[in-house]
């Protein structure tokens, strides 16, 4: 039961409408039993007044009978309104707790959960969790007060009859749900486990179409697919093989309670004990508690998923995020000078050093180009220092203190980051750049597009700044999301400046326009740039080369030149053809 | 997503149900069977309630009533049972039957479609989609036609039996149907536009953890928190809107029948009173009035369902209809024939012109000859069509205009499965899929043997960290598998083409520098990939253009330059120009 109190803890805030909501189908429940049972006493009591020739006080009971029919009527409205706003209102909170449980967590730790289907499950799950108050918690604790609210009245009339049926009862809403529940345990799991391995091959087959359907293995997954479809639908028809069970199992418990009332109750009548009226009171009372007990079935079977879909979901909470931010932080400096002092830091413990003894110091104003191949620890540098990532050893100084020192909200209040794989949200291209400031106007936006030579591009756009951008930035081009992703990092105008491979994807008029237009934007504002492209290292005053994690050069380009092999090897004229240089257009001359 | 085909929904999901016309067929009819041995049941309760409450009976003289009881108890327990059943397979049938189905049709609709369409918006359609439709067949039908049958059996026992509680079921009975659909008819207009804004905001959700580091970096991280609770929290509102409206069809419902059971169990008790009617006959009717109103009540749940199964079904005809008016199968021959197996075809673009679905031109009048062996290099600037010949080579993309000729058949002849035999491609960014590096590389030729693999990965220099993988081929790698670098997982898909055996290869080179033993390795893995294959490239190094047999030069989606490094470079062209400060 431990799971359950973890999701009490998540929907504690809630208690309020879950009480509330408790009560109106609690009320809503009993009342249509207690109709039911009245009514068949009304009728019984008339028709012996009138055989005996009696008058009888019929307002009494047909007045009560129509206030039941509207309690009934009212509270099931309201009940149902309560209790689907509290399943709203749990969802909402699961989905900030499973949020702010990511948040934190540093970029290696936050690399390894990324992916399409673990996301999707993780949301399908919060579903999950979100309705078990409806489909576990109401029934369970409204079914339960009403059967012992029924059972009080059955001891009335006969303590045999209030105990044979409570048996009944409890075997139809609890003995027997809960053998069906324990049986569809292990289908259930597996069920949930199939649809995961179904959610994850289908992802693979939409997002792999191309591939799948060149090396003609488009087939064969879509018949794993298949497959996978007719497992699940396996384990699916044992959970239906088991409610089947489940609902004829509470047909034949209420039924037997209403054959055994029968039974019990006849001889007392006999005997005189009770007046033969109170019969249609009694055994209408056991058909109508068959309400309270329907929906037990379905309870116990939410109950597995909802284990399954909770230790999924727990599992987010053992991990601790790697970056802890300070009890005290130190002010944010004045003075943005950054210096890497024998740094060391990689992806997992038992990897190679992504970075490796990096030491540099980078003067406020100062305009640095870092270059290196793939995998030569540029992207490390950068995540050191937008502190997603930690140095095992060696430390990252900002204005003096460790960055540790700060909080990373300053810290990160002072950077303006381009980085290397730019995520375009599903909105407007106009929110996407205003991701670098949401409180900037229209005018800074528009500053911002053109400092980054991508307003031209925007406005061409069949909605110009209102165009949706799809789950990748479908509709444009490389070169033009990378803009955008400056276009972002511009709008901030923070001291220091870092753009991770800002040239892919353009070519160099482009990138020519950009240094046009930004120049003054930079002036003064400290620039890293990671890049390997000539044009983008030239406007460099100073370039650091890296290579397999170690900095083997450092100094003013031309310096480089002469004494750095992994510099000229990384700008050799012609080494490497740009590839996305348009040519001359008035060179352009068409074969064919 | 056209307003047309969102309001074909509906529509859609009644034309479905010839598939599973027997199993509902069957529900129907065991719940009917069912509902029949309810009366009687009633029946003979009402005839022992008598017995004991007016003729002071015992035991023994109700003996054959309660046993009777007990049989029918019995029986409506197995018809119970094996109507859930048969609703199953009427759901098992359906998801089996359109899943599949959506899937031979997502295999039509191409790269260009799928590059355009948020994967996760298309998964959710074949999954939890797909999923919901289960809903419409196994239990909306079904109890729709019960709705209707049940009412009107007990219907024909109480009229005889007593016409002024009869009259009361037949005035209150139309009016909940009528009701229903008076009310159904607005919240399923707002349903429909709820289950789009659900959409969205669990799109939302998706979105900003997927985005989480860029939110991060800009320090929007706790404001994405604050956002998530406030969409969260519209959406919560915006449901409550629709749930006033749908419940208030329920209430009138639930009003409507409880209330005429008062009003049935009032007037019995005052016809009673005054001797109009027997006890037995008023119990009778006083048992059945609120198996009268069941079915219909579980109509409002149960419409719940259909609106829902609507809903999920939009994204299904949406995709469906895609499909069929999307672009075209790129190519929707059948012949099987006229390839020399194993030998590279002599493939001809004659004239192709391609244009993207928004009318915009990517390829214009291209004439290419690829000849069986060859290198041929592909460069020019970012969209220049270089990504879009490739497909159009490959088969992916049909051209708009011109046609594919491959050893002088008309590639339109062919089936697509017989032309991917000859093919294989090294995207840019290779997927990787879910399971081993083995189910990786054996893609083509899941029969391949260790050996075979080995040596393929030998040859595209991936050996050496496969081999240091913990369990080599049989590490897992996919999305939460492994993670290799960019240059490990472009030679692991070199190995993959390798293994295909396939004679002609499309290489879409990864555009980022690599470091030095990185970019050695690529080049001999290229050449390994080119010898003896024709391989096209869409190269961004040099080491590769060079080696090239011909480099076809691509502006604006026309080739502007054919031919070898040295001719283009002296030719002082496009080419040239390209290679820009690299003046030799």
């Amino acid at each position: 039961m431990s799971d359950l109190r973890w999701w009490w803890q998540r929907a504690r805030p809630y208690r309020g409408a879950f009480a509330l909501g408790l009560v109106l189908s609690i009320v809503t429940m009993a009342s249509n039993m207690a109709l039911l049972a009245v009514s068949g006493g009304f009728i019984a009591a008339m028709a012996a007044a009138g055989l005996a020739g009696l008058d009888m006080n019929y307002f009494t009971p047909a007045a009560a009978i129509r206030g039941l029919a509207i309690t009934r009527t009212v509270g099931r409205y309201f009940e149902r309104l309560v209790n689907h706003d509290a399943t709203l209102k749990v969802l909402t909170g699961l989905r900030v707790w499973f949020y702010n449980q990511i948040e934190p967590l540093s970029a290696h730790q936050w690399s390894r959960l990324r992916g399409g289907d673990l996301l999707a499950r993780v949301r399908s799950d919060i579903d999950t969790l979100s309705g078990v108050y409806l489909q576990l918690v109401v029934p369970a604790i409204a079914g339960g007060l009403c059967i012992l609210g029924a059972t009080a009245v059955w001891a009335c009339y006969s303590g045999a009859v209030a105990v044979v049926n409570l048996a009944c009862l409890v075997v139809a809403g609890g003995v027997l749900p809960w053998a069906v529940a324990r049986a569809g345990e292990a289908p259930g799991q597996a069920a949930v486990a199939v649809a995961a391995r179904l959610k994850s091959e289908t992802v693979d087959l939409v997002a792999g179409l191309g591939e799948l359907q060149i090396f003609g293995a488009f087939e064969r997954r879509a018949d794993e697919v298949a497959a996978l479809t007719e497992a699940h639908l396996d384990h699916q028809a044992r959970l239906s093989r088991l409610t089947g069970l489940g609902q004829a199992g509470v047909l034949v418990a209420v039924n037997a309670a209403l054959v055994a009332t029968v039974l019990l109750i006849v001889p007392v009548i006999r005997a005189g004990a009770i007046a033969p009226v109170d019969f249609a009171v009694v055994t209408l009372l056991v058909l109508a508690s068959a309400e309270a007990v329907a929906q037990m079935p379905t309870a116990w079977q939410a109950l597995g998923q909802f284990r399954a879909a909770t230790r999924r979901l727990r599992a987010f909470e053992a991990l601790r995020p790697a970056i802890i931010e300070p009890e005290t932080p130190l002010p944010a400096p004045r003075r943005h000078t950054l210096v890497f002092d024998r740094v060391c830091a990689r992806h997992t413990p038992d990897a190679p050093w992504a970075l490796a003894e990096a030491t540099f110091s980078i003067a406020p104003g100062e305009h640095v180009a870092i270059i290196g191949a793939s995998g030569a620890g540029k992207s490390t540098l950068v995540h050191l220092l937008t502190r997603m990532t930690l140095a095992e050893r060696g430390m990252v100084r900002w204005g003096g203190a460790p960055v540790a020192a700060y909080d990373s909200h300053d810290l990160r209040a002072a950077l303006a980051v381009v980085p290397q794989h730019i995520h375009l949200f599903h909105a407007s291209v106009a929110d996407n750049i205003a991701v670098g400031d949401p409180a900037a106007d229209e005018g800074a936006l528009v500053a911002a597009a053109r400092a980054a030579a991508i307003h031209d591009d925007i406005m061409a756009l069949p909605e110009g700044y209102d165009t949706l951008v799809g789950e990748q930035g479908m509709r444009l081009s490389g070169g033009q999301i990378r803009r955008i992703g400056i276009a972002r990092a511009l709008l901030r105008r923070a001291p220091i400046v870092v753009m991770d491979e800002p040239g892919e994807g353009l070519d160099r008029a482009t990138a020519e326009r950009f240094w046009q237009a930004a120049g003054s934007y930079l002036a003064g504002r400290t620039l890293l740039v990671v890049s390997h492209q000539p044009e983008w290292v030239a406007h460099c005053e100073r370039v650091i080369v890296l290579d397999r994690g170690r900095v083997v050069g450092d100094g003013p380009p031309e310096t480089l030149a002469e004494t750095c092999a992994e510099y000229r090897r990384l700008t050799r004229p012609g080494g490497r053809l740009d590839p996305d240089q348009k040519p001359a257009r008035a060179a352009c001359l068409t074969l064919s | 997503m056209s307003a047309t085909t969102a309001a074909d929904a509906p529509g859609w999901l009644a034309s479905q149900k010839s598939r599973v016309s027997g199993p509902v067929a069957t529900t129907i009819g065991l719940g009917l069977a069912g509902g029949l041995l309810l009366i009687v049941q009633a029946s003979l309760f009402a005839l022992l309630a008598n017995a004991v409450i007016f003729d002071n009976a015992g035991l023994a003289r109700i003996a054959p009533w309660l046993i009777g009881i007990a049989a029918l108890v019995l029986v409506r327990a197995g018809l119970v049972y094996a109507a859930q059943q048969s609703a199953f397979v009427a759901g098992r049938r359906i998801k089996t039957a359109i899943r599949a189905r959506l899937i031979a049709r997502l295999g039509t609709l191409g790269i260009v479609w799928q590059r355009a369409t948020p994967t996760g918006d298309v998964v959710n359609t074949l999954t939890d989609g797909v999923e919901a439709l289960e809903a419409y067949y196994a239990r909306y039908l079904p109890q729709s036609a019960l709705a209707a049958l049940i009412p009107l059996s007990i219907l024909v026992v109480v009229v005889p039996i007593d016409w002024l509680s009869a009259l009361i079921l037949v005035i209150t009975a139309p009016l909940i149907p009528v009701f229903m659909v008076f009310i159904g008819r607005g919240a399923e207009k707002l349903n429909q536009r709820q289950w789009r804004r659900m959409g969205q905001l669990s799109g939302h959700f998706l979105d900003a953890l997927s985005g989480l580091s860029t939110l991060r970096i800009f320090n929007l991280g706790r404001r994405e928190a604050r956002l998530i609770a406030r969409f969260s929290e519209e959406y919560r509102l915006a449901t409550l809107r629709v749930l006033r409206l749908a419940f208030v069809s329920s209430l009138v419902l639930e009003f409507l029948a409880t209330v005429s059971i008062a009003m049935v169990a009032v007037l019995i008790g005052f016809r009673l009173l005054w001797g109009d009617l027997g006890f037995a006959a008023g119990f009778v009717v006083l048992l059945l009035a609120p198996e009268f109103y069941l079915p219909l009540r579980n109509m409002g749940s149960v419409y719940h369902a259909r609106m829902e199964a609507i809903g999920a079904a939009e994204g299904i005809v949406v995709l469906l209809d895609e499909a069929e008016s999307g672009p075209a199968t790129a190519m929707p021959g059948t012949e099987q024939i006229g390839l020399a197996a194993g030998r590279a075809p002599y493939i001809e673009l004659r004239d192709v012109g391609l244009c993207y679905p928004d009318g915009t031109p990517a390829l214009r009048a291209i004439d290419l000859a690829i000849t069986p062996g060859e290198t041929v290099a592909i460069v020019g600037a970012s969209g220049a069509g270089k990504s879009t010949l490739a497909g159009v080579l490959l088969g992916l993309l049909a051209p708009s205009t011109g046609q594919v000729w491959v050893d002088g058949i008309d590639r339109s002849q062919l089936d697509a499965g017989y032309w991917h035999r000859f093919c294989a491609w090294v995207p840019q960014q290779p997927r990787l899929f879910h399971g081993t590096v083995r189910d990786n590389l054996a893609l083509a030729d899941p029969a391949a043997d260790d050996a075979t693999l080995w040596h393929a990965l030998e040859r595209a220099q991936a050996r050496d960290f496969v081999a240091a993988l913990a369990d080599g081929l049989d590490t897992a790698i996919g999305e939460r598998g492994l993670s290799l670098s960019g240059g490990e997982i472009q030679r692991l898909a070199i190995a993959r083409a390798l293994v295909s055996q396939a004679p002609f290869v499309v290489v879409d080179e990864a555009s980022a520098h690599l470091d030095r033993p990185n970019e050695v390795a690529l080049t001999a893995a290229l050449a390994e990939l080119g010898a003896g294959r024709s391989l096209v490239v869409i190269a961004h190094r040099l080491a590769t253009i060079r080696r090239a047999d011909r480099i076809v030069v691509l502006d604006a989606g026309r080739i502007v330059e054919i031919g070898t490094h040295n001719r283009l470079r002296a030719a002082g062209g496009p080419y040239a120009a390209m290679l820009g400060e690299a003046p030799r």
